[in-house]
């Protein structure tokens, strides 16, 4: 177990406390928040470290920001580090929402909420298609991507099939496609 | 509505192993397995709370509390299911994170890490733009919504504006239609 540079582990308190200030205020994604906390604000990474430990966030399953606190929690304070930083993003963010869902639901009998309900739903939607046009910027001359792409749009957004089985199928498929199989 | 919870953790626990590329990617699993295998909530539902889920702060996945919130009925009930249900989704892939982290991920060399993440990118822009279209689908083809759609798809596409504005611009066209309709 190593903390980056020389600076003293965080005890889980401070981990919850690190978290918590992060998922509280990330309205609209959490990555730019939890870069902003741990790398400019409160010196806990680098820049380099922040960027690896998201990309190894990424390629494990589940969400790759929460992924990440909990690695940052283990090398930190061990198990219970992971659980007060993974605790520190949702506890409080879940609580919310769920009472906003709750105040939205006492007036959703009132014309203009449900429009603006209507309305809100299709910006989201919007905005999912926008932020994929975005995360396509990197792959949109190459060919095995959009082969990729395609297939599993298509299998997911028209012909409904189940996730597990159309990831069990497109994983390794993309993975031999990108030649990360090919030894060098 | 202990089964039902513990059948909401089953699914949450599912759901957390199949998102490759964030939360966001199992969006259209969630809506398969709330709306159309469980019929926990109506299409239109669901793209509700998936707005108001985008709307409160925190990391994507809280639309999987308000799942387990909706499907149970709301209600001190709908609380506890809200919790379970998201501990389930990011409960085990912090196990497995931690131990990733400790153990074989790191080694991985950064040459294979960036290859992989090619990869896998694909898939992730495939799913979220599947999310996308299922969302504006499951609202019912309307002018609002399409005009709303497209606006906001291109607006978040090229330019930086924040997405809760973008938000507060549809709920705002919203309202207004419903007024002068």
């Amino acid at each position: 177990m190593s903390t980056p540079g020389d600076r003293a582990a965080l005890t889980p308190r401070d981990l919850f406390l690190l978290f918590l200030t992060i998922s509280v205020q990330s309205f609209g994604g959490t990555l730019p928040f939890t870069r902003r906390e741990l790398i400019e604000r409160r010196r806990i990474l680098t820049e380099a470290e922040f960027a690896e430990m998201l990309a190894l966030g990424q390629i494990l399953p589940g969400p790759n920001v929460i992924n990440m606190s909990a690695a940052l929690g283990d090398r930190n304070a061990g198990p219970r580090g992971a659980a007060a930083a993974v605790a520190g993003m949702v506890v409080v963010p879940v609580l919310i929402v769920m009472a906003l869902a709750t105040a939205v639901g006492t007036v959703t009998h009132l014309a203009a909420v449900q429009g603006a309900l209507l309305g809100m739903a299709s910006a989201a939607a919007g905005l999912l298609l926008g932020t994929a046009w975005r995360m396509g910027t990197p792959m949109r001359r190459s060919l095995p991507a959009l082969a990729v792409f395609a297939a599993v749009f298509g299998a997911v957004a028209l012909l409904r099939l189940p996730l597990a089985l159309v990831l069990a199928l497109a994983i390794p498929a993309s993975l031999a496609l990108h030649g990360v199989f090919r030894r060098r | 509505m202990l089964s039902l919870i513990l059948q909401l953790m089953a699914v949450s626990l599912g759901l957390s192993l199949l998102s490759v590329g964030g939360a966001i990617a199992v969006i259209p699993e969630v809506y398969r397995l709330a709306v159309e295998v469980n019929g926990w909530m109506s299409p239109a539902r669901f793209a509700e709370l998936y707005a108001i889920s985008q709307f409160a702060p925190g990391p994507n996945a809280m639309v999987l509390a308000l799942m387990g919130w909706e499907a149970v009925g709301g209600g001190f009930g709908g609380w506890v299911a809200g919790l379970a249900a998201m501990g389930a989704f990011v409960g085990p892939t912090s196990v497995i994170s931690v131990l990733a982290f400790r153990s074989w991920a790191a080694r991985i060399s950064p040459a294979k890490q960036i290859l992989i993440r090619a990869a896998l990118l694909p898939l992730s822009v495939a799913l979220v733009a599947s999310s996308g279209v299922l969302i504006t689908a499951s609202l019912g083809v309307s002018p609002l919504v399409l005009v709303v759609v497209a606006a906001v798809a291109v607006a978040s596409a090229v330019t930086k504006a924040h997405p809760l504005l973008l938000m507060a611009g549809g709920a705002a066209a919203g309202a207004l239609t419903s007024l002068v309709a």
